[in-house]
């Protein structure tokens, strides 16, 4: 029992994980105010439980979800990278709330408040018993995967174009470089990462609504990220732990103690998480684990 | 259609307008002032929308009394995020993107902080609605009273930004802080004037939508996009243009509804309505439908 | 003519920052660009650097009309920039700052995954001649150092070797030694006037004197015109020169 919540803790902290690494090299490497994160987490979660109930094999649905996630990443990005940082946050925010809406209301596909039961778990025939320690190996091969291409793309020419970008973006023009393409690209990848992040949570919990993907689970990756360190990927994952160990941690001490003045705990763990946010930003803009000096040359 | 639908949406669209210029107006003040989107505006109309509640219903006033407290309380609470979290970071030169940040935190607090007091149910004032019939259209007293409130609320500001001293030095330091400062002006004063103003009435929109709707945590979170909106249409820190363009999404949304249930799609779309609106000029006038080509441009990265 | 510049109007709201401006400048050689505060200096940098989009007039480079061209594509034929206030990437390296000018390296996407021992070869040979260009510029030794953590002076001293590690045909100095001591300016003069066998400069200075030993033609402007042009000699004793800086 105690072993389950402790799996669990650590498929969610990996999920998350490999949430933040996206939303770091959207914003914590390139600057750009992705607040809609969860929509891309969204799609590839839809996408994987729409194909597989009707029968389509998990690799492929995942490999649908991360393309659907990239033309919406391109849609988003079109309109908006092109104009001031600010105007991707608005944008991204409202894209994430659009697309709740459409989940929302479009009963006849997406099961509509209700969402959709019976999403297959992949080899579940296989692993009886100890599934959950199987799928934990799933997520955290998924995590180092993502973490070492997340670090690879950093790091390298492009990734130091994207730096610059987040430093002095017309500067960067200045040297000959599209700075939108740079954006566009790093937008997407960033959204078919959350995606993959999407089809895990997707299997993993084998039910998924519309009310899992609220703002607050965009804004508690942002916390993540900043608690962890911006730009850094080992800080962010750093980040996942902790935050994962306190939300999930909070939900089963729930069970066994009483909450001070009948407070809610859901509540209390929204209002922390904007409380470590707010404080991190002003007192420790860096995170705990600030970023690394790049090791130049390759 | 018959008159008396026309009628009834040109009154709904009007309605929607007075509510939305007053939140947006509040944003867009201090947008232009601090040169930041502020997200926490969201949970300031709700919290304007409750503490107007406190009054109305626990202490059994007036909706005029809990108004004004939502104005003064929710004034007071801009200045309390201004002075613990967004002053630090002018302090410490943080940019506009740690602001940015940091007032999703706000949100975030303020919001669940809500709910855990008023619980996530909805909730009414305590109101005696009168109805009446213009033009075979129905329109209640609050209406009348929220469209009323709103112009000269509107009236009021447009008289203090260009008749009086406070209005002049707002103006002043929201076009070049530094200048203002040298001049004399106390800036960090002005802005706590600002963000009383600003955050004042975005509470009284969270009032009127209260009146006009219903009471729920998230209330201000839905009007967060039609409010960005409607800053954006109307060109970023541009009075005059918020109220344009706050009527004009007013009318977009209420004609829109129209169009949505002909093409057979759910009137749960409605809000999607302003992020179409929103596309839209980003696309075309990212300066806003006032914007010259130079704010156009100024829309673009300078 | 590596540089044809006609009849550019630019203007802010209501004020004319640049009045029809003409100038042209001849390949390999060094341009000096003087004038008052104000007098629309930096912003004919702009526009023709593409920052700006100017009102009227056309910008040729090379021969091909560049004018409304977007500044990334500016830059790629060749025709690069610095600010007049300094500005490079903060949270780099110096060595990458460096790095990241040099417009030979491969910096898509795709490199990343398929042709990595390819840019490692490149990123070597980039880091030695980064080197190179940093230890004539006295900062060597910081490298490794956060570009944001330079004096001004330094900063100034990377910006230029910045723009060297790119080699551009052509290229815009905004105020180079604004702040630098000037013994180090002379020295960046005269790396300058090294440099000139491979390309062209356009120099904007405020201070006439620090031009006259190493420029082939000065350009004045005033109010948004260039109201006198010639080599130093003439511009030394040329009345509206002297007009302008004494009553503008
Ligand atoms: N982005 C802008 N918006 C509004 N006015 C501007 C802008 N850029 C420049 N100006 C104005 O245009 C005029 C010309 O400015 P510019 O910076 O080109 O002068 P300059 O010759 O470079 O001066 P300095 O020697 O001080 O650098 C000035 O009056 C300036 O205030
Ligand atoms: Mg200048």
């Amino acid at each position: 029992m105690l072993l389950d919540y402790a799996l669990d803790a650590l498929i969610y902290t990996g999920i998350y994980a490999i949430l933040t690494i996206s939303l770091n090299l959207e914003a914590g490497c390139t600057g750009l105010m992705n607040f809609g994160k969860v929509a891309f987490f969204a799609t590839g979660a839809y996408t994987t439980a729409l194909l597989t109930t009707s029968g389509v094999p998990v690799i492929f649905s995942a490999i649908a979800g991360v393309l659907l996630s990239a033309v919406f990443g391109l849609l988003v990005a079109l309109p908006t990278l092109r104009l001031r940082a600010d105007y991707l946050a608005i944008v991204t925010i409202a894209f994430g709330e659009i697309l709740r809406m459409f989940l929302h209301n479009e009963d006849w596909l997406t099961g509509g408040p209700i969402g959709i039961r019976g999403i297959p778990q992949p080899l579940y025939q296989y692993f009886d018993g100890s599934y959950l320690l199987f799928y934990l190996f799933i997520v955290f091969i998924t995590l180092v995967a993502c973490y070492f291409i997340a670090e690879l793309v950093i790091n390298s020419p492009f990734g130091r174009v994207l730096r610059a970008i987040r430093d002095d973006e017309d500067a960067v023009a200045a040297l000959g470089k599209n700075t939108f393409l740079f954006k566009t690209q790093a937008f997407v990848i960033g959204a078919c990462i959350a995606s993959i992040a999407g089809t895990l949570f997707a299997h993993y919990l084998s039910f998924i609504s519309p009310d899992m993907f609220l703002p607050t689970l965009t804004f508690s990756i942002w916390t993540i990220m900043v608690i962890g360190g911006r730009g850094n990927n080992l800080g962010v994952i750093t980040g996942s732990v902790l935050i994962t160990v306190f939300e999930r941690g909070s939900r089963f001490i729930k069970d066994y103690i009483e909450m001070p003045f009948g407070l809610e705990p859901y509540n209390v763990r929204i209002i922390v998480i904007g409380l470590l946010l707010i404080l991190f930003i002003i007192y420790r803009p860096d995170g705990m684990l600030r970023e690394r000096k790049s090791r130049s040359p390759l | 259609m018959p008159l008396g639908n026309l009628a009834q949406i040109v009154i709904n669209s009007v309605i929607m307008g007075s509510i939305y210029v007053l939140i947006a107006i509040g944003l867009t003040m201090v947008y232009r002032v601090l040169r930041f989107a502020n997200f926490s505006h969201a949970e300031l109309v709700t919290f304007g929308a409750y503490s107007a509640y406190m009054v109305n219903v626990s202490l059994g006033l007036d909706i005029a009394f809990g108004l004004i407290a939502a104005f003064i309380l929710t004034g007071l609470l801009g200045i309390a995020t201004d002075v613990l979290v967004f002053r630090r970071l002018r302090q410490k030169g943080s940019g506009t993107v740690s602001m940015m940040i940091a007032s999703i935190g706000i949100g975030l607090v303020l919001r669940q902080s809500i709910q855990e007091i008023w619980g996530p149910d909805i909730r009414w004032y305590d109101l005696s609605v009168e109805s009446y019939s213009v033009l075979g259209a129905s329109v209640t007293d609050i209406e009348i009273a929220i469209v009323a409130v709103s112009i000269a609320l509107i009236v009021l500001l447009h008289m203090m930004f260009t008749h009086t001293k406070l209005g002049k030095a707002m103006r002043g330091v929201s076009d070049n802080p530094q200048l203002a400062m040298a001049s004399g002006i106390d800036t960090e004063k002005i802005l706590l004037k600002v963000w009383f103003l600003g955050a004042g009435l975005a509470g009284a929109g969270g009032v009127f939508m209260g009146a006009d709707t219903r009471l729920i945590p998230i209330l201000g979170w839905e009007m967060l996009l039609p409010a960005f909106a409607v800053v954006i249409m109307g060109g970023i820190g541009s009075f005059y243009g918020a109220i344009i363009a706050a009527y004009l999404l007013g009318f977009a949304e209420n004609f829109g509804v129209l169009l949505l249930s002909d093409l057979g799609l759910s009137t749960g779309y409605r809000s999607a309505i302003a992020f179409i609106v929103l596309i839209l000029v980003l696309i075309l006038r990212p300066g806003g439908i006032m914007g010259r080509r130079e704010n156009n441009a100024a829309g673009l990265r300078s | 003519m590596i540089l044809e510049i006609d009849g550019i109007k630019k203007s802010f709201g209501g004020l004319v920052a640049l009045d029809g401006a003409l100038l042209e400048v001849r390949n390999n050689t060094i341009v000096g660009l003087i004038g008052p505060n104000g007098s629309g200096k930096t912003t004919l940098l702009n526009v023709i650097s593409g920052f700006l989009v100017p009102e009227g007039g056309s910008i040729r480079f090379n021969g091909m009309d560049i004018t409304g061209f977007r500044p990334f594509e500016i830059a790629r034929l060749g025709l690069c920039r610095t600010f007049q206030l300094t500005r490079l990437f903060r949270r780099l390296t110096v060595l990458e700052n460096m790095l990241l000018a040099s417009r030979t390296q491969d910096d898509s996407l795709g490199s990343v995954f398929i042709s990595r021992k390819k840019l490692a070869l490149h990123e070597k040979a980039d880091a030695k001649r980064a080197a190179d260009i940093l230890d004539f510029l006295e900062i060597g030794h910081l490298g490794n150092e956060y570009a944001g953590s330079l004096s001004g002076g330094q900063q100034k001293l990377l910006n230029l070797g910045m723009m060297l590690m790119s080699e551009p045909g052509m290229v815009l100095l905004d105020e180079p030694v604004a702040g630098v001591n000037p013994s180090l300016a002379n020295r960046i003069f005269e790396k300058i006037l090294k440099e000139k066998e491979h390309r062209t400069f356009l120099v904007v200075e405020h201070n006439v004197d620090v031009l006259m030993n190493f420029c082939d033609y000065i350009f004045v402007m005033n109010r948004g015109r260039i109201v006198a042009s010639g080599t130093p000699d003439e511009i030394q004793c040329d009345e509206t020169v002297i007009e302008v800086y004494l009553g503008g």
